[in-house]
């Protein structure tokens, strides 16, 4: 398993998950969302082509309500 | 009300003089309801984590298509940090607007004007169009409006506490003193002080725990787009003079003779 963070949190997935598929797969809709990738911001095209590997922090944002 | 009275902020003309915020709605659903009674065409929006054990709405889907998001950049508590909520929403396509909004302050949440001020330098080379949330001082303004902001946003009370225009003598030196918006941000109340600070020459007000906290929402967005056009319409109007004794309304001769 490859043992990343993701929010703050030590998460554990499958190998081979790329960005993309972590997105899907926790029912999240890349439009409405933005990733800080180890401190860079990663383009939604890019997704797809990033695995998670080990050691790998991910900030993964959204809008909400806000004044 | 003048036809050609729109507010421009970077390239876009805004009729409106209302922005409101997007937070501690009962729902999300209703802030279309609200932009249309209000007629704001501005809307702030956070960026937060996403949390995971959450039901994944969006909120944009409840943003009109009409309304220019403006994302803040709440839970910044240095320039640093502020930078990086504002990239990060600028990633998301909706646009270069942002509201910078640098707080270290737990009890009161005023802002830091000094990181607000570096934060502005940075944002504003990078494209942003950059409205900065500042406690009303002449020379952080000044300073803001140097590194580029394309506006100030002064506060008219602690966010959140419906306490009014409490800051408007300061206020009022930005205005005069300030060849920039000056949008007053924060602690509006009631619609008579959206009404008190574009009476007193404010570009715009934004209010959201006003409008929230109301026990009619919706009613409440549309008093206060009222309001805003009233106080806009006064200003342009041009105030009479208060005075100290009393002035009749009409001539002090021609009475009718006394009774004999």
């Amino acid at each position: 398993m490859v043992h990343a963070t993701v929010n703050g949190e030590r998460i554990q997935i499958p190998p081979g998950t790329t960005i993309r598929t972590f997105i899907l797969s926790k029912e999240l809709s890349p439009p409405q969302i933005v990733i800080e990738y180890n401190g860079e911001i990663i383009p939604r095209e890019s997704w797809d082509g990033i695995p998670v590997c080990d050691g790998d922090n991910l900030e993964i944002v959204k809008f909400l309500g806000g004044g | 009300m003048p036809n050609n009275d729109c507010l421009t902020i970077g390239t876009t003309a805004l009729e409106s003089r209302l922005f409101i915020g997007s937070g501690k709605y009962s729902s999300d659903e209703i802030i279309p309801e609200l932009a249309a009674r209000s007629g704001a065409q501005v809307i702030t929006v956070a960026l937060r984590r996403v949390d995971f054990n959450a039901k994944q709405k969006n909120i944009l889907d409840c943003i009109p298509k009409n309304c220019v998001l403006m994302p803040n950049t709440s839970g910044a508590r240095t320039a640093d940090e502020a930078v990086r909520i504002a990239r990060l929403a600028r990633a998301s396509g909706c646009g270069d607007w942002i509201k910078i909004e640098v707080i270290q302050d737990n009890r009161y949440l005023l802002p830091d004007n000094i990181e607000t001020i570096r934060a502005t330098e940075i944002l504003a080379k990078e494209g942003f169009v950059v409205l900065p949330y500042m406690s009303p001082d002449l020379g952080a303004a000044r300073r803001m409006r140097d590194a580029g902001a394309a506006a100030v946003m002064p506060l008219g009370a602690p966010i959140g506490t419906n306490k009014g225009f409490r800051t408007k003598e300061l206020v009022s030196i930005l205005i005069e003193e300030i060849c920039l918006p000056v949008i007053v941000d924060a602690g509006i109340g009631r619609p008579s002080e959206a009404a008190e600070a574009m009476e007193a020459g404010a570009a715009a007000v934004l209010v959201n725990t006003a409008i929230a906290s109301a026990k009619d929402p919706a009613l409440m967005a549309e008093a206060f787009g009222l309001a805003v056009k009233a106080g806009r319409a006064a200003y342009l109007a041009g105030a009479g003079a208060v005075r100290t004794a009393a002035e009749a309304s009409s001539p002090l001769s021609g009475f009718i003779g006394a009774l004999k």
